[in-house]
């Protein structure tokens, strides 16, 4: 019974990992912590959503579109609100990004109302395949293998393109990347479009069995945030294995003590994480 | 090559540079000396485009290049090893390097640009691996250097050098400049260091609170009392 436990914990941390990549990246590169994430989250999986109801193009088929989708929203609101708070002093670019997720959450209520919208024919469906003694649901097991295959894309953009070098490039030194020839103000484009590109890709995985609505995104936006710092910020490896740890956590927690006290095991440790390694598990 | 007029530069609006004309030619190996604090990185700051002038003209290459932002000024063959170095300490030399070489284009220009930073500095291509983090403030100096170098620049421009490093180092970095300068590369250097910066270079300015004291071949200013009496200790 632990091993399904732990197994339902490791597919969703995936999932939170991917989610988590996206925002690691704007908070280690750029210093910005987007509290709009989880609304691009949300915006993503609206927008798999109408996809699939007007066209009728499943989510897992239509996840390219959405990518770009919520790529493209990254960099509008790189380009129409955290460029101008970029070197503002104080609270300034925070207060920013929470104004912005609190439009797109409400513009999401007015357009598309509070109700709940599913996906209810779903290319790869809830039932469950057996492997060794473990029941796996097919549609978690897709979005988690995929999470994880985009994750690694990630980081092997970041590691391995010269547009991922020039993005650490510019994390660690912004005035030196300039010096470079590299139009910093492009890779900070790039990087909020990046950002969003994950959440997009995790909408997209989700969409097929997540009810769609405004308050959909909270839960994953609150655990990306604990996850970045686990993790510490700027570290996408880090992401990934604080987000398959609190997965697990979460799962086991919720076995252990009961569903109901799930998230206070998990927001336990992030508290005492951070009391003894202020810069996360796997910080720099 | 570089002609600078009545420049002012400063920080949010409070000025530091006041009214400084400078030329460098083509060729030529170019000296600001001055002591800490006289504007000197200021200057340079000013020419890579990383602050805008308050007031006065940058031209290079007969094109003024005022409001052209930094990136850009490296394509057009500006290159600026900034004070301190500046690394990219958790990328590897090689990666350093490569950042270097971002506004270049080609894969077989960038390949020819390593091999001649390498074949400058072979320490660089033994530890390419490595971090930058790891290396020691000499060898630093020389990976920022190689760095500058690898945009193919028309105009490199060295803050400081010798900041930091042993006097056996700065010997050695100093005449990896001299090297560097039989390729045809222009040189500006800003120094501390009077004596040595002026014996490498052609020409030199004298800087100080950010203004121009005196400029003179390297010969002449060894010689002018104000650098023997303030820079020097004679």
């Amino acid at each position: 019974m632990i091993g399904q436990v732990i197994i339902n914990g490791l597919l969703n941390g995936f999932v939170y990992a991917l989610v988590a990549v996206g925002l690691t990246l704007t908070w280690g590169v750029m210093d910005i912590i987007n509290f709009a994430h989880g609304e691009f989250l949300l915006w993503g999986m609206y927008g798999a959503f109408w996809i699939w109801a007007l066209v009728g193009l499943d989510p897992l088929i239509s996840l390219p579109i959405v990518v770009v989708l919520i790529f493209g929203l990254g960099v509008l609101t790189y380009l129409i609100v955290i460029r101008r708070v970029l070197n503002a002093q104080g609270l300034t670019a925070l207060l920013a990004t929470f104004g912005l997720s609190m439009v797109l959450k409400n513009l999401t209520q007015f357009f598309w109302t509070a109700n709940y919208k599913n996906v209810t024919t779903p290319l790869v469906g809830s039932k469950s395949i057996k492997i060794a003694g473990l029941f796996i649901r097919q549609d978690y097991l897709v979005a988690a293998v995929g999470a994880l295959l985009l994750t690694f894309a990630v980081m092997v953009f970041i590691d391995k393109t010269k547009t991922g070098v020039a993005i650490k490039a510019t994390s660690m030194n912004k005035a030196a990347a300039q010096l470079m020839g590299i139009d910093t103000g492009k890779i900070f484009a790039i990087t909020f479009g990046l950002s969003g590109a994950c959440v997009g890709a995790a909408a997209s995985l989700m969409a097929s069995f997540t009810p769609i609505y405004p308050e959909a995104c909270a839960l994953y936006s609150t655990l990306a945030f604990v996850i970045v710092a686990l993790g510490g910020f700027g570290n996408i490896k880090g992401a990934l294995y604080a987000g398959v740890l609190i997965g697990i956590v979460e799962s086991v927690g919720g076995y252990l003590i009961g569903t109901s006290f799930k998230y206070l095991v998990v927001f336990l440790i992030y508290l005492v994480v951070i009391q003894i390694r202020p810069r996360g598990l796997f910080g720099w | 090559m570089l002609k600078v007029r009545n420049l002012k530069l400063g920080y949010d609006n409070v000025p530091v540079i006041f009214d400084v004309s400078l030329d460098v030619k083509e060729k030529e190996v170019v000296s600001i000396v001055g002591s800490n604090g006289a504007g000197k990185s200021t200057i340079l700051r000013g020419l890579s485009g990383l602050i805008k002038p308050m007031a006065g003209t940058i031209e290079f290459m007969g094109e003024n290049i005022n409001k052209i932002p930094a990136h850009k000024l490296v394509e057009m063959g500006i290159a600026h090893v900034p004070e301190g170095r500046q690394l990219f300490g958790k990328l590897t030399v090689r990666e350093n390097l490569m950042m270097g070489a971002y506004v270049l284009k080609d894969e077989a220009t960038k390949k020819d640009a390593l091999d001649q930073v390498y074949a400058l500095f072979p320490r660089l291509k033994e530890r390419e691996s490595q971090p930058a983090e790891t290396f020691s403030g000499g060898e630093q100096q020389m990976l920022a250097i190689a760095r500058g170098l690898m945009s193919r620049p028309k105009l490199l421009m060295i803050d400081e050098m010798s900041l930091g490093l042993a006097p056996v180092l700065v010997d050695k970095v100093m005449d990896s400049l001299k090297v560097i300068r039989t390729t045809g590369i222009t040189v500006l250097i800003v120094e501390q260091k009077v004596k040595e910066a002026l014996e490498l270079a052609d020409r030199g300015y004298v800087l100080a609170s950010g203004r121009i004291l005196q400029t003179g071949t390297s010969a002449e200013l060894l010689e002018s009392d104000i650098v023997k009496k303030a820079y020097l200790g004679m």
